[in-house]
């Protein structure tokens, strides 16, 4: 530099002055541009992650809150299967047993006409088998039936729930469908218009003639059929036998299939227990188109054995016995109850 | 019940006029049966009856039986039953003459099946007539009209059957 002329140094200072001049302008905006986006890099990182964090938060505890329900609705499935499993009794299983059973049935039933000789004798055999296992141990074993009629037989003998009994009698509530509706008695025969009064609303009824001074199906009327049963110091079978039958006429008159499904009790009439329900058999009766055709009467089947009564049977008796002003145990006054004096096909 | 529980063969039946033509000593063996068979939850029990000189038999009616038709109330352990003179029943079978469909033996109806049988000189004759409800209801009456006023348990029973079907 020493060495330089003095031209050349204030060439070189301009020179200097004008880069640093430069340097300082472009290099501070070169600067703030390139420490800006570093910071925002680093902030939106930041924020990045916190999103992230946060995201992640959200998300454990959305899962976690589903998580939870998922494992309360286990939890409450689970409760639900144990309160279902909890009553299940042998019988309860021997019940499930016969709903399939009664369903093969069915379908069977459906396609009977077209089966051969031989192998409607096997589905009668299989009808038979049926029905003595429904009634196998219970009161009601020794129960049979042959086409359209039933024979019940209740051995007080064999029942887990009798208690001693003068007088033991069947009530039996029938319930009359057509093609699987339930139908108003009234309505299906027109004959039956005085049961439609002691009806429930899912037309199931005391079976009865409008003569009847009790609701008993072997009580003390002239037309009852069976025997009533013992259980006191004596035992004695109650019986009864039943023969329904559908014409297809009135309400089933274009009918592919009639049913009339039954609930049978046995019931003490008179003694220490009276009052009192015993066992019970559901059964029904079905007629088809095709039986009708085939100039057959129909088929009554047992299908199930109950311990109690069920809730519409109880209610088609309450109804009886309200209309009739009936009650049981109670000493029988002359007349018994008031007839329908209107005519019955009215 | 169907026709397999069924012991003969179905026979052809005899007219209403043979049956009317009758007379009383004949009648002495002539048993007659009012078997409903209709629509039913609880069997109606069968209505038979004879002359008090003769025992009745219910099984005599089944080869007369018209296929198809319910029988099943002929089958049940409780007849209700009774017995008359034959005067009694001679009477009857005029007075149920006056019915068209007993009179030409139709079996259209689908309420009420009236059967009667006889067996003369070793002859089975059987005849039936089957009714709608409103025929059947004046054939019953048309019987229990020419009771004498003795025959109390015969009129108490057709009364009670009228009760159940009407």
């Amino acid at each position: 530099m020493d060495e330089t002329s003095s031209e050349d140094r204030e060439r070189l200072q301009k020179g200097f002055d004008d880069f640093w001049n430069t340097f300082e302008l472009v290099g501070e905006k070169a600067k703030v541009i390139k420490t800006v986006p570093k910071e925002q890099k680093k902030r939106e990182k930041r924020e990045e992650i916190e999103r992230e964090e946060v995201e992640k938060l959200e998300k454990t505890e959305l899962e976690e809150e589903l998580e939870k329900k998922k494992l309360e609705e286990l939890e409450r499935k689970e409760l639900e299967r144990k309160e279902l499993e909890e009553p299940k009794t042998e019988l309860s299983k021997k019940e499930s047993l016969i709903v399939v059973i009664n369903k093969i049935y069915e379908i069977l039933r459906e396609v009977e006409d077209k089966l051969c000789e031989d192998q409607k004798k096997k589905f009668e055999k299989l009808r038979k088998k049926i029905e003595e296992a429904i009634v196998r141990d219970t009161p009601f074993q020794g129960t049979m039936t042959k086409e359209n009629r039933i024979d019940i037989v209740f051995d007080p003998k064999k029942s887990k729930k009798v208690t001693p009994c003068d007088k033991i009698v069947f009530i039996q509530v029938v319930q009359n469908l057509v093609d699987g509706n339930p139908m108003k008695p009234g309505d299906f025969c027109l004959g039956w218009k005085y049961r439609d009064k002691v009806s429930t609303r899912d037309s199931r009824y005391v079976d009865f003639f409008k003569l009847e001074k009790d609701p008993y199906y072997n009580g003390d009327d002239s037309q009852d059929i069976g025997t009533s049963g013992e259980s006191d110091s004596k035992k004695k079978n109650a019986t009864m036998d039943d023969t329904p039958f559908d014409s297809f006429t009135d309400g089933s008159k274009n009918a592919n299939t009639v049913t009339f499904k039954f609930e049978t009790f046995a019931f003490c009439a008179k003694g220490k227990d009276c009052g009192k329900y015993f066992e019970g058999i559901n059964w029904e009766y079905t007629r088809t188109k095709d039986d009708v055709k085939n100039g057959k009467e129909g088929i009554s089947r047992i299908t199930g054995a109950r311990d109690e009564p069920s809730k519409g049977f109880k209610e088609a008796v309450k109804k009886w016995m309200d209309k009739y002003k009936f009650k049981p145990c109670e000493k029988k006054k002359k007349g018994g109850h008031k007839r329908d004096k209107k005519k019955s096909r009215e | 019940m169907s026709q397999d529980t069924i012991a003969e063969p179905p026979q052809v039946l005899s007219s209403f006029e043979e049956f009317k033509a009758m007379d009383l000593s004949e009648l002495r063996t002539l048993q007659a049966k009012l078997t409903y068979i209709g629509t039913q939850t609880k069997p109606i029990p069968t209505v038979a009856f004879t002359s008090y000189f003769h025992v009745l038999d219910m099984d005599r009616f089944k080869p007369f039986r018209l296929a198809g038709v319910h029988y099943g109330n002929d089958e049940l352990p409780i007849i209700l039953n009774f017995t008359v003179t034959p005067q009694e029943l001679e009477k009857m079978i005029m007075a149920s003459s006056n019915i068209p469909t007993v009179k030409k033996g139709q079996r259209n109806g689908d309420f009420l099946s009236f059967m009667m049988y006889n067996e003369v000189d070793g002859d089975k004759k059987g005849f039936e007539a089957i009714l709608n409800h409103d025929e059947a209801k004046i054939l019953i009456e048309a019987i229990m009209n020419q009771l004498k006023p003795e025959s109390g348990l015969a009129r108490q029973i057709l009364e009670n059957h009228k009760e159940l079907l009407f």
